[in-house]
């Protein structure tokens, strides 16, 4: 696997929150087939966690400004 | 045996195995192969047909051939023909095999058919719906898939759904096989649904990480596996919404081909795989064995043949000379592979390899134990080849002799087996280190149970002295 293979996979296991509604055993099956896609999966990938990215900066900067105000 | 059926309809049974794909399911009537299809999947076969890929495979003999029925011509109660919009018919294939039953190199086949299958169907915006080795058979020594309403429409943004089945039911036993010599039969007959991504995650160690495919579709997946599980996120239609397309699948099931195809196994502690080459008879009595088998096969009349224990087939090629079909099955999982890689080479139709063990035949099983049947419901032999191998069974695997008898003269009308007394080497060497407790193994206790059931048309004893053979016929 390539290096940006293993940039990509650690984010996506990271960034999950596991939850444990019900059985899906095809989810993370789907996922890797993103990150093992080549080069044209990057930019799946990234729209695919945008949302996750923004939460995380949102979150970042939110806990940058309470540190700024402390 | 006889398999129960799960339930009449008609003057046919519907095929116990084929109901979890629920827009369709298969019938048999009279040797002849039906299936009914939803309309949205009879909407799919009119597609598939419109495509090149379809009439290539067809020509190349991947793709079982099938033909629309006009739902009139379906012996069919009524009640059951209206549940479909359409029917099918398919081309039998000789014998229904299993994976389980199958050697590496017949799932290795079976595997990279099936990828090439995903590759040209994604190509022409179609797809498969799942990846089983229980959707293809062997015919004529080939791969062949049988399955065809698993070929679906591509929908936009879709990912290959088939992708974990592959990986447990194709991809895990191979690499198990290849990487660690650990036979993957067992494990398929094991579990219905192959091995699982967890269980694979552990049969692997540290060190096979390094392996080719290991890191990714072993122990990456069972982490992504662990981790999504129960995510309640859409993740097919956030797919389609990041913009996942074709070119993914066709990048990663081109990969997956060329990690299948590097996939080797050369056998490790085979017994029989050069028998020919240390068997202790003379070559007078190895051509008067020849002679015997040729000869009897030849006035059998036989068309389908069992040559069970067959380590390198030379009396299964020899049986092929005059049978239909033979079955040449053995339990040395690397003798029946050098087999069929032979007459795969020799493009030898007629003979079907199988890892069979008759002290542990394949069973029913699976759903109300009817999704899979024991092989003699599947192919019932008209002959019974059974050559230099009742001092295993019966000194081996501890069968006693009467009860292999009866089980020989349950499945076949006529029979050809070998004795082998103990004053031969062969079994002199099985009794070496075991407590002589085998005073059933005898010629004349053998020569009692075969009269039992059958009438001996043939005997002779080879120049040894230590070599008897008989061919029987149901009395």
């Amino acid at each position: 696997m390539k290096s940006w293979h293993w940039l990509l996979a650690i984010f996506l296991l990271s960034a999950a929150q596991p939850l444990h509604a019900y059985l899906d055993p095809g989810t993370g099956s789907m996922l890797l087939q993103v990150i093992l896609g080549g080069i044209a999966a990057i930019g799946v990938a990234l729209k695919l966690f945008w949302h996750r990215i923004r939460i995380a900066l949102r979150f970042s900067k939110k806990h940058a400004a309470e540190d700024e105000s402390a | 045996m006889s398999r129960p059926e799960l339930s009449q309809a008609g003057p046919c049974a519907v095929d116990s195995g084929s109901f979890r794909d629920r827009d369709g399911r298969v019938y048999r009537l009279d040797g002849r192969i039906v299936r009914g299809l939803s309309a949205g999947a009879l909407a799919d076969f009119e597609n598939l047909r419109s495509k090149k890929f379809y009439v290539r495979c067809l020509e190349q003999g991947q793709l079982v051939g099938s033909e629309p029925l006009a739902p009139e011509r379906v012996p069919l109660l009524p009640q059951e023909r209206d549940r479909w919009a359409g029917f099918l018919e398919h081309e039998a294939v000789p014998v229904v095999t299993y994976p389980y039953e199958w050697t590496f190199g017949m799932l290795r086949d079976a595997a990279l058919l099936q990828l090439d299958l995903v590759e040209a169907a994604i190509l022409e915006n179609m797809t498969l719906k799942d990846a089983t080795p229980y959707n293809i058979q062997f015919r004529n020594g080939r791969p062949v898939f049988i399955d065809i309403p698993s070929f679906e429409t591509l929908q936009a943004g879709a990912p290959w759904a088939g992708y974990r089945q592959f990986c447990e039911l194709f991809l895990f036993p191979l690499m198990l096989q290849a990487y660690k010599g650990i036979p993957f039969q067992p494990l398929l007959r094991g579990r219905i649904d192959g091995i699982g991504v967890q269980a694979a995650a552990r049969l692997f160690g540290l060190r096979d990480r390094l392996r080719p495919g290991v890191l990714s579709h072993v122990w990456l997946q069972a982490k992504l596996d662990r981790r999504f599980s129960g995510t309640r996120q859409d993740v097919r239609t956030d797919l389609r919404a990041a913009g996942f397309n074709k070119e993914l699948i066709l990048a990663n099931v081109r990969k997956l081909r060329r990690l299948v195809a590097k996939l080797a196994w050369e056998g490790d502690d085979s017994e029989w795989g050069a028998y020919e080459a240390f068997h202790n008879y003379s070559e007078t009595d190895h051509l008067l064995k020849e002679a015997f088998v040729d000869e009897c096969v030849a006035a059998s009349d036989a068309g389908l043949v069992w040559d069970i224990g067959c380590n390198t087939g030379q009396f299964s090629r020899i049986a092929a000379r005059h049978a239909r079909q033979v079955l040449a099955m053995d339990l040395d999982h690397f003798a029946v592979e050098r087999l069929y890689r032979a007459i795969r080479e020799e493009g030898q139709g007629n003979i079907l390899t199988l890892v069979q063990n008759v002290a542990d035949p394949s069973p029913n099983w699976g759903w109300r134990n009817c999704e899979r049947s024991d092989l003699g419901t599947r192919a019932r032999p008209d002959l019974i080849l059974c050559l230099a191998l009742i001092h295993h069974v019966v000194i081996s695997a501890n069968i006693p002799l009467d009860e292999f008898v009866d089980w020989l003269a349950s499945l076949a009308d006529q029979l050809v087996i070998e004795f082998v007394s103990r004053a031969d080497d062969k079994v002199k060497i099985l009794l070496r280190n075991k407590q002589d407790k085998y005073s059933d193994y005898s010629l004349e206790r053998l020569e009692a149970a075969l009269g039992r059931h059958f009438v001996v048309r043939r005997q002779q004893t080879l120049q040894s002295g230590n070599r008897h053979l008989y061919w029987c016929a149901r009395t």
